[in-house]
């Protein structure tokens, strides 16, 4: 309780899990860079919207540019930023992190080990997050997945931090369900698997989960990826891994692994189902994390010559979203399925 | 001209030659740090206070979090932060510099090769500024150095960018006077040597230059240059002129390290305010004596060199952000001492 803590990005996700941890009386600095979100939490303290319940704390929250002001180092930084973001805040808070001190990117994508690069191997461990929130204005998030059913997998990426994930999940079980994974690598990819299958997918037609998924042709789309994606992984040496709390046994000999994992996410996510991630940043007008997860797929399925055609097309039509050439539409469905069955893409 | 420029750290000196690019009509956009400065600026643009006049830009200003939405690259990015934000700013801005383009620190330190780590060789030049101003108010900066005193050296360190020197200095121009360097490094550990005497001693005294220096002073300076001065050789940085000054100026001088002092001193001119490390003693914030006295000090011990004057100069300076000391001419006597 009386480790500092600092939470390091605080989006969505990164508000949810501080609220969490300051209401349980834990030592927590929030540092964002979007200085309006600092500005209203500072004033009005920050407000959490769950399933069944009103949140709101008090907190503790700095700009950027504080950081050079302050004088403690943290014993434990959790990174919530975009996957996009994550080497320079690494770099930014490295000289306030103790030398025995733990920085973990409760992020999407492979980046545990870009974190592991700049703080050191020994200083980091890889975590899987699902947890699904939103924040369209400053100081007020609305978290859809409930404490019930947000879940961590954390691990070690290496034999120097063995011993220490209990640390770790000791502080995350008042934020969900945590659980200590023996391969986290393999678990972080197959979280990417569910993202390469939901995110770009569902935010591209414009739609929430609950609608995306009814949409015709898409469930055949998202087990397209996901199969792309999971035989990518494979030749990258992850092996299937239940995440979400999946059972080894749930997993164990059966051939629909991904559509497993996916009806997993959609029963999690609930009648509540807001816009993802992506969606938000295509409403933003901001970079989404498709490169990190579709676009990882495609550059690492080249590599092995393995073909990628749905998640190429995801890849190129979030590009044109994101260049303002094209608007989020369930009528894009169609421009995806074009892309995919077009033989030189 | 349709170079795309970003000035990115815009506190005293970034906002400087922002505000000058910009007036010179070039496409620029500032992104920066501090909300409270950047949401100045776009409410009332840049003030720029100098000893002659004042300058007002009406300026683009962006914090961080803008640039994922801002769907462009960057032909040019000046990084003008903090020496200790250089890493984290250039992985920051990466991926918006365009695979031909310059990301130049116009910083003090000796972060080029930093710089060169993260964005490539090829994407990079050295740069030494001498450019003296102060902020602590948003929108509102002082500058000392006059433009027609204010100096950028240039130059490649790495065949790969030979000849492109100039796309940098074109832009620099509008801000100052720019020599194209050979040897850039040696200029930057030349700019780190004056640096050593001038910035940590004058803040941990809380004075200035130009005023008339307490007993000691002098001597003191005079080691910390001749220090940083003796681990620069031992790294292969021979003493180089800079701030306009020749290899005559220097050769006639049988002071050379008071030659650079008093050059500087001259070109900031008088009347000025605190320097940039009693700005951030002011500020409560990080100043930048680790990575010039303290690269003296790690550098010196890896080649079993004795750097006692810039190891004092550290930790009088680590005393004082951490609040045990003011800004006090006394500071100079411990710093004395603990040098032995």
């Amino acid at each position: 309780m009386d480790r500092k803590i600092a939470v390091l990005g605080t989006g969505a996700n990164g508000s949810c899990a501080s609220a969490d941890l300051i209401k349980d009386g834990f030592d927590v600095t929030m540092i964002d860079q979007w200085p309006e979100h600092v500005e209203v939490m500072r004033r009005n303290g920050l407000h959490i919207s769950l399933v069944d319940e009103e949140l709101h704390v008090p907190v503790r929250a700095l700009h950027l540019c504080d950081v050079a002001t302050l004088h403690e180092k943290f014993d434990i930084v959790f990174l919530l930023t975009k996957a996009y973001d994550a080497r320079w805040p690494a770099e930014l808070i490295k000289p306030r992190l103790k030398d025995d001190g733990l920085m973990i990117a409760l992020q999407n994508a492979m980046t545990a080990e870009i974190v592991a690069d700049v703080v050191g191997v020994s200083r980091t461990l890889g975590c899987v997050i699902e947890m699904s929130s939103e924040i369209f204005h400053p100081g007020i998030v609305r978290r859809n997945t409930s404490r019930k059913g947000t879940w961590f997998g954390i691990g070690s990426l290496d034999p120097s931090t063995k011993g220490r994930e209990e640390e770790i999940q000791a502080i995350l079980g008042h934020v969900g369900q945590c659980d200590i994974l023996d391969n986290v690598l393999s678990g972080k990819w197959m979280k990417l698997i569910v993202n390469s299958m939901c995110l770009g997918s569902f935010a591209l037609v414009g739609l929430r989960m609950s609608e995306a998924k009814e949409l015709p042709g898409m469930r055949d789309l998202v087990v397209k990826l996901g199969t792309e994606a999971l035989d990518v992984g494979q030749r990258l040496g992850y092996q299937p891994e239940p995440i979400f709390g999946l059972k080894p046994d749930e997993i164990e000999g059966t051939n629909r692994f991904v559509e497993l994992m996916f009806d997993k996410l959609a029963a999690d996510v609930g009648g509540r189902s807001l816009r993802n991630a992506s969606l938000q940043d295509h409403m933003k007008g901001r970079k989404s994390e498709t490169d990190l997860i579709n676009g990882l797929v495609v550059d690492e399925g080249a590599r092995f010559g393995i073909a990628t055609p749905a998640n190429r097309a995801i890849v190129e039509l979030t590009q044109r979203i994101e260049a303002g050439m094209l608007k989020p539409d369930p009528k894009n469905m169609a421009l995806i399925v074009e892309a995919m069955g077009d033989p030189s893409a | 001209m349709d170079k795309k420029i970003a000035v990115l750290g815009t506190g005293a000196n970034g906002s400087c030659v922002a505000a000058d690019l910009t007036n010179a009509g070039l496409d620029v956009v500032l992104i920066d740090q501090w909300p409270e400065h950047v949401e100045a600026m776009r409410a009332r643009g840049l003030h720029v206070t100098l000893r002659q006049g004042e300058i007002h830009a009406d300026v683009r200003a962006h914090h961080l979090c803008d640039l994922a939405a801002m769907n462009t690259t960057f032909d040019t990015v000046l990084l003008m932060t903090k020496a200790y934000d250089a890493r984290w700013h250039t992985e920051l801005i990466k991926p918006y510099l365009k695979e031909d383009g310059f990301l130049v620190g116009v910083q003090n330190g000796m972060t080029a090769e930093t710089i060169a780590e993260v964005v490539g060789p090829g994407r990079t030049l050295g740069c030494v500024v001498e450019l003296s101003s102060y902020c602590f108010v948003p929108g509102e900066i002082k500058r000392n150095t006059a433009p027609e005193r204010t100096w950028f050296g240039i130059g490649s360190f790495t065949p790969e960018t030979e000849g492109r020197e100039e796309e940098v200095a074109e832009v620099l121009r509008h801000a100052g006077k720019v020599d194209l360097v050979d040897n850039i490094l040696d200029a930057k550990f030349m700019k780190l040597v004056v640096n050593t005497m001038s910035l940590g001693p004058m803040a941990m005294v809380g004075g200035d230059l130009a005023d008339e220096q307490p007993p000691g002073m002098s001597e003191y300076m005079m080691r910390l240059g001749e220090e940083a001065l003796a681990v620069g050789a031992a790294l292969g940085h021979p003493m180089v002129p800079i701030f306009g000054l020749t290899q005559e100026d220097i050769d006639q001088s049988n002071q050379p390290l008071q030659k650079f002092i008093d050059k500087l001193n001259h070109d900031i001119g008088p009347g000025r305010g605190a320097n940039t490390t009693l700005q951030d003693h002011i500020k409560g914030r990080l100043s930048e004596v680790d990575m010039i006295n303290g690269l003296v000090v790690a550098e010196s011990e890896k080649r079993g060199m004795a750097a006692p004057a810039n190891a004092a100069m550290v930790e009088v300076t680590r005393r004082i952000y951490a609040g045990q000391l003011k800004p006090d001419p006394a500071n100079l006597q411990l710093a004395i001492e603990l040098a032995g």
